[in-house]
């Protein structure tokens, strides 16, 4: 069996097991005042559980006889570096809006993210940077007015 | 009357403005082949937040008929469909560039969409309020009916695996459980965490799903050798002109009705109507190398699917696509629910939003002919400045709804999620719908059940119909589906 679908396959029903048991938990506690509502919140719940792990189930028979991995087409480690480095750039941004706030957090983003996507002249880099970050500002705090964080540094 | 009230409204200069941003965004939107218009939606849908409903929907409308025109441009000038409905126009639009002939195509391309695009929003104004005359006779189990009746939306929304479409709706309602029980009050899938008591809200899911994961996913997009020759002669003449507008007729005649059918994307039905009109030729055998009806029919039908989808959006509340499901999503967020009842509790809203259908395609028309050399230069923009661009106003988006860094944690998860999901072909589209969907179901479900047993939706008539109407809709989509290459059917 291909691999790829194993793995699909048993996170579709391990995501199923997770939810059949908040809906079990649900019926099993289930206030016994609520008159109104015969149905309940968990049974709702358990149905879709239901539905996901038969999803799962059929998801691993309809490819149990396709053929194991062939060998794809190796995507670039070029590319493979940008697509891991766009989601750090953007793990270290949310770690950082928190910290130093929206404007500077930004700045760095910006910088960082063109850099990541392949700009690699330092001097275009910080002009479009700079540009970017600008354009975010007026546009974000000061024309649309949004309450955006200041982080924990300058509070 | 209403819809003369409807386009007296629209003429009002924010409401203008807002429909010539859709018309300017939704065109770029076209041309640019890394960046669709659920995407674009998802982004702009929490700064949508600070305009008013109408301006907002009628941008975001705005967005999803103009990318239709844009899409084309790019066919014909550089053989790269914007969207996956203009993939048919390539097979006559770039060769009749490459004959000197490019203005001509354009020409027809542009006044095929625009016939196509005013006919469908003239058959929405009519079929709009036939339905809506029914609105006051729904309840809590026709409403029932008509959400599953929705879900059959899956069909058309799974692509390549009918399977994996299922999966991922499942997925996207048992999201939407999470947080607060809508009846009951109890806190489900909490495990202790303040932010999953809140439960997942729909804008972070949305933005990382299509538009983070779109950058991901498209971080190796490269730069195109644009068209650099003449356009020719902008309009066709004599026998050219008459064989073009009676194909862009034909195309919309074909193409409207089949846009009302979930599972008929406009990628699915611009391949089916080219195959007919090739068959219904004279000179079947001369298609693919230069021939006008190819590019009017596949462009009015085109135009005609998007438009016609609006049909089971406004009326009904069933999106048929990707960007649909969205602008479904921010009509919940003003509190307005789709359905019949809209036509009754939100009259001049829906009258002016079908009112800048007609006057946003005429602004189409005009950016489209005039501006065409303009278009086609922009779509050169390389994804190494328009990646971070998105990105950065992504998490904006995230974060601006709720004011909550959570959110931001979640669109990132949902990003990831999404580009995994669209390396191993599992539609993320289903995932929204059953996030949209899932909450009313629930709601619209048990209420029922409280009224009067599971028996109470096959008592009620208006339920009886819709159930009936999932099955036979379900049937029909599905044997349609079944003629058209699987890749076509995903809208992104």
């Amino acid at each position: 069996m291909n691999r790829v679908v194993l793995i699909e396959g048993i996170l579709v029903i391990a995501f199923s097991l997770v939810t059949m048991a908040e809906g079990l938990r649900l019926i099993i506690y289930k206030d016994p005042f609520i008159l109104y509502d015969p149905f309940g919140p968990g049974s709702y719940v358990l149905v879709l559980s239901i539905g996901m792990m038969i999803v799962g189930i059929v998801h691993l028979i309809r490819n149990l006889r396709k053929l194991p991995d062939v060998e794809k087409v190796k995507e670039s480690r070029e590319m493979r570096m940008q697509l891991f480095g766009s989601i750090i750039v953007l793990v270290l941004y949310i770690f950082l809006i928190q910290i130093v706030g929206y404007v500077a957090a930004t700045l760095v983003f910006c910088l960082l993210e063109f850099r990541v996507a392949g700009i690699s002249s330092w001097r275009i880099n910080l002009f479009a940077a700079l540009i970017l970050a600008g354009a975010y500002y007026v546009i974000f705090i000061e024309l649309c007015g949004m309450l955006l964080p200041k982080g924990i540094l300058f509070k | 009357m209403d819809l003369i009230n409807g386009i007296r409204n629209v003429f009002e200069i924010h409401n203008l403005i807002y429909c010539f941003l859709g018309c300017v965004m939704g065109t770029l939107v076209g041309v640019l082949p890394g960046l669709g218009p659920g995407a674009t939606l998802s982004i702009l849908l929490p700064i949508t937040l600070y305009l008013n409903p109408t301006g907002a929907i009628i941008m975001l409308a705005g967005i999803v008929y103009g990318s239709q025109y844009g899409g084309s441009t790019t066919s014909i000038l550089v053989n790269i469909p914007g969207e996956v409905g203009s993939v048919p126009t390539c097979f006559d639009g770039f060769p009749m560039t490459k004959k000197g002939r490019a203005g001509e195509a354009l020409w027809i391309a542009a006044v095929g969409s625009f016939i196509a695009g005013t006919l469908g929003a003239m058959a929405l104004s009519y079929i709009g309020p036939v339905l809506a005359k029914h609105a006051l006779k729904f309840g809590p189990p026709e409403y029932t009916g008509l959400i599953f009746f929705s879900l059959t939306a899956l069909v058309s929304l799974s692509g390549k695996s009918l399977t994996k479409g299922i999966g991922a709706g499942l997925a996207g309602m048992i999201l939407s459980a999470v947080g607060i029980d809508p009846v009951t009050g109890v806190t489900r899938f909490h495990y202790g965490m303040i932010g999953m008591m809140r439960g997942f809200d729909l804008v972070p899911v949305a933005i990382g799903l299509f538009g983070i994961s779109e950058v991901l996913f498209s971080t190796d997009a490269g730069l195109v050798k644009i068209y650099e020759g003449k356009l020719g002669n902008m309009m066709p003449k004599g026998k050219e002109l008459r064989k073009g507008l009676l194909a862009s007729i034909r195309g919309t005649i074909l193409g409207f009705p089949l846009g009302l059918l979930p599972g008929m994307m406009p990628g699915a039905v611009t391949f089916l109507v080219y195959d007919i009109e090739k068959k219904i030729s004279k000179y079947p055998d001369k298609f693919g190398t230069g021939v006008i009806e190819g590019v009017a029919s596949v462009e009015a039908a085109n135009n005609a699917t998007t438009q016609g989808n609006f049909i089971p959006l406004m009326c009904l509340g069933i999106p048929t696509g990707t960007s649909l499901a969205i602008i479904l999503a921010s009509l919940m967020m003003y509190g307005l629910k789709p359905g019949p009842l809209l036509f009754v509790e939100n009259k001049d809203f829906v009258w002016t939003v079908i009112g800048s259908m007609y006057i946003g395609n005429v602004m189409l028309l005009i950016l489209n002919l005039p501006l065409v050399g303009l278009w086609a230069k922009i779509s050169l923009l390389p994804y190494k400045y328009l990646g971070p661009i998105i990105l950065g106003v992504c998490i904006v988006g995230a974060y601006s709804p709720r004011n909550t860094i959570f959110d931001v944690w979640v669109a990132l998860g949902a990003g990831i999620l999404g580009f995994i999901m669209k390396k191993e072909g599992w539609p993320q589209a289903p995932l929204i719908l059953g996030l949209i969907l899932g909450p009313m179901l629930e709601l619209s479900f048990r209420q029922s059940l409280s009224m009067g047993g599971a028996m109470i939706f096959f008592t009620r008539y208006i339920s009886v119909v819709f159930l009936i109407m999932s099955v036979i809709v379900l049937v029909i989509s599905l044997r349609f589906l079944k003629r058209i290459p699987k890749e076509l059917t995903d809208e992104s």
